[in-house]
């Protein structure tokens, strides 16, 4: 569970990592569809490969 | 009148209507009795969100800040435990607040810092969920 801190009087979760891994995965997905140069390419490559070498790990 | 089991720390684990017999002396729970009726002593501290209460609730991210009411008749300041962060909140004329932001997803998990004191189940405790956008 996130922890929770106070800001401005409100009380705001920190981000939760597996919920932004999460979203930056579609996001990832959304760019496959697209035109990519070689350097985008590369940096879609090392996110999928790290996401893969989390799931060996766990 | 109610029974409350405790935990070996002190914490309220459950607490009944009914005459408990299902406390665990291997745990070193223990069982107390209180000449109380069950709704006073569960209405000593709620929370509630939207008149929703004792439940899990369900919001979209940024779906705007969320206000809490805390109800501690008798109390003039209360500790509330949201995420294991413990604020002190004032109380007054039994009533308190506090907002929660929508900004980012997760789970909220608001109950009573002192379970000492307080039994963190049934309306005692709020769940809030706070679904990402997309």
């Amino acid at each position: 569970m996130a922890k929770a801190i106070k800001h401005n009087g409100k009380y705001v979760l920190e981000a939760d990592q597996v919920i932004s891994a999460r979203i930056r995965s579609k996001e990832d997905l959304q760019k496959v569809m697209a035109k990519l140069s070689e350097q985008e390419l590369r940096e879609l490559l090392e996110c999928i490969l790290t996401r893969l070498n989390a799931l060996e790990k766990a | 009148m109610i029974s409350i089991i405790r935990a070996n720390d002190g914490a309220i684990k459950t607490y009944s209507e009914r005459p408990h017999s299902g406390y665990n002396l291997a745990l070193d729970e223990s069982v107390e009795q209180l000449d109380v009726d069950f709704n006073t002593y569960a209405q000593r501290f709620t929370l509630s969100c939207g008149g929703r209460s004792g439940e899990t609730l369900s919001v979209a991210q940024s779906s705007g800040d969320l206000l809490v009411e805390l109800s501690c008749p008798g109390e003039s300041t209360v500790d509330v435990d949201i995420n294991g962060l413990v604020d002190t909140l004032a109380v007054v004329n039994g009533k308190a607040q506090l907002t929660l932001s929508t900004d980012v997803p997760g789970v909220f998990l608001l109950q009573p810092a002192d379970r000492t004191r307080y039994c963190a189940a049934g309306e005692a405790v709020l769940c809030i969920e706070v679904n990402p956008n997309g």
